[in-house]
């Protein structure tokens, strides 16, 4: 090898590292719903529309333009449309952070709605801070709402409360003492991890072994391998796709003949896609509305959920999933609370937020007060299993 | 204990063949031109994902995955012909001029594959063997087998075929290889031929047992460039056994640290064939000309 050989290695190394850390190239998607005028809301969106975030950041834009053609049908509010100021962070939380700063900077929006993923959420989360507008946030890692929670408001169940709806599935079983937990290395996994761990004792039940994996693994049969030997009765997989996918997969090819348990991040039919028959018996905690036409008649959700569902699927040929409802319900929510406050002014605007009560959206019944902006409890989850392909709703 | 020890010996034997498949790639390349070529992880995705649209098209999987390296060999080769010729002489430029293939090919596979992962179905249908409580799966049995046809192959043709043998007298010795009437764009074009074939063969090969989508290209590429760097690049088909001995560190780690380290393997393994022996550990064997 001469010096010039290893001239070119040096620098192909280099370059090799810098382009890992460029996730992807793919194109920026804006999209404006009307044209501008000034007399409009202007509302700033970030969601994952490329790159691993995508099967969650796809619905929730589909949600949201949705809702603001409906409403700038019926004429705005009050007369006053509505514009949505859609940008994708590439599932990047550098990306999100710039694109959280040029929503407020450039473009003078009045709010924020997003991220898809938890990583992007945290990104948007210190730039809000920094600003004080307000932001209605979709996603499920509790840091989200830990701290300074002033200007933040959360449609989606966050971690904690999925895991409690898990874990309380799970402690009612007999069968299922000893837990492994396998779990994405990203904010989603690494915090919904840290809360099983943490809520196992009130649950009375055991962690025998917790292993973790990258974003991007292609296989998990080493951490899986590493799990049967310290023979739990079940599995807790915490991640999005398509990593829980793969666990399914490999768990089936070594012969790992235990419960899966899933996170309300397999909410999604791409899971049963991609798992294909591994798919089958896998339980997980989900929003209402994935199982909307099997909740009980008495349910104040249902009927609203089934004509969102109808609609929903007449439009985009598919059907909704949980994320859509957490974008939807967000858009609404920012909404009433404008109609309420009567002004845009960012802390009249948050104070209206902040009193939202017994709103009846999507993802359940949402409130909020001053201490607590995460508007989903254990109540508005359900437990699903996957047979023959389809969601059956456990309790 | 042991059982646990040899199930992860096999899960990284089986992942690092992959790796090693795609360092192959790594290896020709730069025996023919003297350089890395970046595109060699998207080689591989855009493989798997041709032959999944090809399955799509109610092919027989066999058939799809045989059909699919041949079709992206001769678009490599147009591809080579029509851009990278012209710079191929100069190792440098055709560095840069892969970079830019790289994203070309991420972009194209984003805006026909779409950007949600996408599996292969498997042929065997995910069936496994259960050796006295070992589970080897069929997919995996393939994947080994794979590579160590693709070894045998390919020692074959750098130690016996005149064609290997020219191919490394290019890159040597290039003015007394000219001068022997050897045309150097010819084996170059060979080169990225030999590649993109088996790059896209183990695309094809680790689909049915993981999920690839449009980004994947950059992970592959990373473990495939460290396998051909722990081999040695002057030697093609011993990245093969680089890429089984880096997936299997890969997998024994998890026993000793927590296993959010796996993907790390691979940069540490680089880092420390460059600093300690920068020919690689399978080098040697041979007297080196350059």
């Amino acid at each position: 090898m001469n010096k010039k050989h290893r001239f070119i290695l040096t620098i192909s190394i280099l370059i090799l590292v810098l382009l890992l850390s460029l996730t992807s190239c793919a194109k920026k998607e804006t999209n404006k719903t009307e044209e501008r005028k000034p007399e409009v809301y202007k509302i700033g969106v970030i969601l994952s529309l490329t790159g691993a975030g995508s099967p969650l950041g796809i619905p929730e834009r589909n949600a949201l333009e949705m809702l603001a053609d409906e409403i700038n049908g019926k004429g705005g509010i009050d007369g006053i449309k509505l514009e949505l100021i859609i940008e994708d962070d590439q599932t990047d939380p550098a990306k999100a952070s710039q694109a959280a700063r040029k929503l407020i900077e450039k473009d003078k929006v009045i709010a924020l709605i997003g991220s898809s993923v938890s990583p992007c959420s945290l990104a948007i989360k210190e730039i809000v801070a920094r600003y004080g507008i307000p932001w209605m946030c979709p996603s499920a890692a509790n840091a989200i709402t830990e701290g300074d929670i002033k200007w933040v408001f959360r449609t989606a169940p966050k971690d904690a409360v999925a895991v409690e709806a898990l874990l309380n599935y799970i402690s009612k079983n007999t069968k299922y003492k000893r837990l492994a937990i396998l779990h994405d290395s990203n904010a989603f996994g690494q915090s919904g991890a840290d809360e099983i761990k943490k809520r196992s004792v009130d649950f009375n039940v055991e962690i025998v072994s917790i292993e973790k994996y990258e974003t991007n693994a292609p296989d998990l049969s080493s951490q899986l391998t590493k799990i049967k030997q310290s023979n739990p009765d079940a599995i807790i997989v915490w991640g999005t796709n398509p990593g829980p996918a793969i666990a399914a997969k490999n768990m089936k090819q070594l012969g790992l003949n235990i419960q899966y348990f899933g996170s309300h991040g397999i909410a999604n039919k791409k899971f049963i896609e991609l798992a294909g028959d591994a798919a089958e018996g896998v339980i997980f905690p989900a929003g209402k509305i994935l199982v909307a036409d099997q909740l009980d008649d008495g349910d104040p959700v249902k009927e609203y959920m089934l004509e969102f569902a109808s609609k929903y699927e007449k439009r985009f040929k598919e059907k909704p999933v949980t994320f859509t409802a957490h974008t939807y319900d967000a858009l609404n929510i920012l909404v009433e609370s404008i109609k309420k406050a009567k002004s845009i002014e960012p802390e009249k605007l948050r104070e209206a937020i902040e009193s939202t009560k017994d709103y009846i959206g999507l993802d359940g019944t949402i409130d909020y007060s001053k201490e607590d902006h995460d508007g989903i409890g254990i109540d508005d989850l359900v437990i699903v299993k996957i047979e023959n392909g389809k969601w059956i709703k456990l309790q | 204990m042991i059982e646990t020890l040899i199930q992860l010996l096999i899960s990284g034997a089986v992942l690092g063949s992959i790796y090693g498949l795609i360092g192959v790639g790594f290896s020709v390349v730069h025996t023919a031109t003297g350089a890395i070529n970046f595109a060699q992880g998207e080689f591989a995705v855009l493989g798997a994902f041709l032959a999944i649209s090809l399955t799509g098209a109610d092919l027989p999987h066999f058939f799809a995955v045989i059909i699919s390296p041949i079709v992206l060999t001769l678009f490599v080769v147009l591809l080579f012909r029509i851009f990278l010729t012209r710079v191929a002489d100069d190792a440098l430029y055709l560095v840069v001029a892969t970079i830019a293939l790289s994203l070309m090919l991420k972009t194209l596979l984003l805006y026909f594959w779409g950007r949600e992962p996408i599996g292969l179905s498997s042929p065997f249908q995910g069936k496994t063997l259960n050796i006295a409580g070992l589970m080897l799966g069929y997919d995996q049995l393939l994947i080994i087998a794979g590579a160590l046809i693709a070894y045998i192959f390919l020692l074959f043709f750098f130690s016996k075929h005149p064609a290997g043998k020219a191919m490394k007298a290019v890159v040597e010795e290039k003015e007394i290889a000219m001068a022997s009437g050897l045309n150097p764009a010819l084996y170059q074009g060979v080169a990225f031929a030999f590649g993109s074939l088996l790059g896209a063969f183990a695309g094809c090969l680790v689909a049915p047992v993981s999920m690839l989508s449009y980004n994947s290209g950059g992970l592959l590429g990373l473990k495939g460039f460290a396998s051909a760097i722990f081999a040695g690049l002057d030697r093609p088909e011993r990245a093969v056994f680089g890429g089984i001995i880096l997936g299997v560190i890969e997998s024994l780690v998890v026993l000793f640290v927590p296993s959010g380290f796996k993907d790390v393997v691979a940069l540490i393994v680089l880092l420390i064939v460059l600093t300690l022996k920068p020919e690689g550990f399978l080098s040697g064997g041979r007297k080196r000309l350059a």
